[in-house]
């Protein structure tokens, strides 16, 4: 897979939330402002398994758990749908195959 | 079902102790336990290393060892080498499911609330695991719109059969008396939506296997244990403690109802098996394991590290898997990554850390590691404070994954990775963990009457459950069939058979890929044919 731009990663954001949300009771727009705790009402566990969804779509890992510890540790406690898309356009490369 | 043998169903109480629960049947809070075990065969039932839910879950449903199922531990590294953690999931199991082998054998089989089923595994039935939160819990079952179907039980309740972590960490950080009823409630609720779970499909499209892990007492033991075990309790209780206890009996006796109803489902040509994952004690003191490899040199704190007492004891699942950064990898040789495996890993250079020691001092390092532990002695009582040390190769057949040195307490208890003055102080209270010694029952009309056993293997559950099923165990089984619990009669006409192995995780994948199509067509149909779906 090649590297995707961020228009198609926050596409492929949207569609893995569609596809896994259904029993979420969020019926709001989702924009790349849309938090993930504070507006989509997720706990941290449910944004690292959102990762391993999207870790199965582009067939590859990515480091959230690090990600996640050094938000925590810059006391940022929750983070947007931008800022996935940021992550995941830092850390994509074809040589990181699933864990 | 088109195979017509009689159902067996696998009740899992997960953290059962015959310590607690004898007391519980000889007082007439679990009057059916206490009758059920006349009826049939009752032994101890030896955990695996360390006795954990996951690890020892997954040998009930492989019949492999932890060194054959990959599963060690509740989490894994993010990545080979890393310090960062994620949750176990099938993804690790290097062994099949036997779920999977009784569909490979024309068998159905409903696993329920067993932890390392997620991403769901394809197979001839119905999965719904343990571990996951409600929001993910639809697409962690199979089949896919399983969700779907349990939504027309009248009153179910999705969000009560999901892992809630957040009420769950109670387990970990205590539990204030002003929560204890409703917090003993939400886990009796749970269970019994649990058993509704399996009651509905049971009618619905019945299964040859039914096997469903209540958690609730591995919960309350954990927070409660000292109300629940007579040689704690009989020195006496306060009025709050007594009604705490009074709830929690209840609980127990609701639990006893709920058994009493799943045996009943396997009906009376069924076998039904009671076991538990590991056993339970009590534990009064906290052991710093981190902090005395700090003393002995073998691991440097980070700034960011802060002692026990500030950080009030933050012993959540966050805080655990969080715990990488309060560690300063440069000048840490030797650390303890999660409190549930009791395991030491080593740095070695080149290896699994760009620091540590040289690959030439490993067997030097680990042996005086091993040795400086054994001596060590509790400032209380001067008994031996680590009582049993397993190495990488002796406890998990040398898996890469598995920490270099697992250990076991003088109290079974499980370390802290975090940083404290002290290396052992008193908890607060007693507390419950997990102790190696859980429950085997078993009744049916093959399996003898008022029997005691000596102790089995967990191993020796998935074999049971196959030969319950008129099935050969696979020979690559660790295990066996404890014939003495059979009648002589029903062993003649049907002795143990060992057959074919079983096929590979890799296999097993393949194996559901290429049913997965097939197999939703064919649930598609039963759900059109029982006017689920239009």
């Amino acid at each position: 897979m090649g590297k995707p731009d961020k228009t198609t990663i926050f596409n492929d954001i949207l569609a893995t939330l569609e596809k896994v949300s259904e029993d979420w009771e969020y019926s709001g727009e989702i924009t790349p402002d849309t938090f993930l705790l504070e507006d989509l009402g997720l706990e941290s566990i449910d944004v690292v398994v959102l990762g391993e969804f999207l870790e199965e779509h582009y067939q590859q890992s990515f480091p959230f758990t690090e990600y996640f510890t050094e938000l925590a540790q810059q006391e940022i406690l929750d983070l947007r749908i931008s800022d996935l898309v940021d992550f995941i356009d830092k850390h994509f490369s074809p040589q990181n195959e699933v864990v | 079902m088109a195979n017509q043998t009689p159902a067996t169903m696998v009740i899992g109480l997960d953290g059962a102790t015959y310590s607690i629960l004898d007391p519980l049947m000889e007082s007439g809070h679990m009057p059916y336990l206490r009758q059920f075990s006349a009826e049939g065969v009752r032994a101890e039932l030896e955990s695996t290393i360390p006795p954990i839910t996951p690890p020892a879950w997954t040998t009930i449903m492989t019949g492999r060892s932890p060194a054959n199922h990959g599963i060690l531990d509740f989490f894994r590294p993010e990545a080979p080498g890393s310090q960062f953690l994620r949750f176990v999931s099938t993804k690790q199991l290097q062994c099949e499911t036997i779920w999977s082998y009784l569909t490979r054998r024309q068998r159905t089989a409903a696993c329920l609330n067993f932890p390392v089923m997620s991403p769901p595994i394809p197979i001839s039935g119905y999965s719904i695991p343990g571990f996951v939160t409600w929001r993910h819990l639809r697409h962690a079952c199979y089949p896919r719109d399983l969700m779907d179907t349990l939504k027309t039980i009248p009153g179910f309740d999705l969000k009560i059969i999901a892992h809630d972590f957040g009420l769950e960490e109670k387990v970990l950080a205590g539990c204030a008396f002003e929560e204890a009823e409703s917090w003993i409630n939400y886990h009796t609720y749970k269970d019994q939506q649990w058993v509704k779970v399996l009651e509905f499909l049971s009618g619905y499209d019945p299964c040859h296997v039914n096997a469903l892990v209540l958690d609730s007492i591995d919960r309350l033991q954990h927070v409660f244990y000292r109300l629940l075990d007579p040689a704690f309790y009989g020195k006496g209780l306060s009025e709050a403690d007594k009604q705490i206890q009074s709830i929690l009996f209840t609980h127990y006796r609701a639990l006893d109802n709920m058994i009493a109803r799943l045996a009943e489902i396997a009906g009376p040509e069924g076998h039904v098996f009671i076991v538990s994952d590991h056993g339970f004690g009590p534990s009064q003191y906290c052991f710093y394991l981190n902090s005395l490899l700090e003393q002995l040199g073998y691991l440097s704190w980070s700034d960011r590290a802060i002692s026990e007492s500030e950080s009030a004891g933050d012993v959540s699942m966050e805080a655990v898997k969080n715990h990488g950064h309060l560690l300063d990898w440069q000048h840490t040789i030797a650390y303890v990554n999660t409190p549930s495996s009791n395991g030491i890993t080593i740095n070695v250079r080149g290896k699994n850390s760009r620091y540590g020691i040289l690959p030439e001092e490993y067997d030097r390092v680990r042996n005086q590691l091993r040795d400086q532990l054994m001596a060590l002695k509790h400032p209380d009582t001067g008994q031996q404070v680590v009582t049993g040390i397993w190495t990488r190769e002796e406890a998990f057949g040398g898996l890469e994954a598995a920490p270099d040195l697992t250990l076991r307490l003088w109290d079974n208890g499980l370390v802290s990775t975090l940083k404290s003055d002290e290396i052992i102080k008193p908890r607060r209270e007693c507390a419950g963990v997990h102790y190696p010694d859980g429950v085997f029952m078993a009744r049916g009309p093959a399996i003898r009457s008022g029997v005691r056993l000596d102790p089995l293997n967990i191993l020796d559950v998935a074999p049971s459950i196959l030969y319950a099923q008129g099935l050969a165990i696979p020979e690559d089984y660790e295990g066996g069939v404890p014939e003495e619990m059979i009648e002589p009669e029903a062993l003649a006409a049907n002795p143990v058979l060992r057959g074919t192995a079983t096929q590979g995780a890799q296999k097993q994948a393949a194996d559901a890929l290429e049913m997965d199509e097939a197999d939703m067509e064919l649930i598609m149909k039963r759900l059109k044919g029982l006017g689920y779906m239009s």
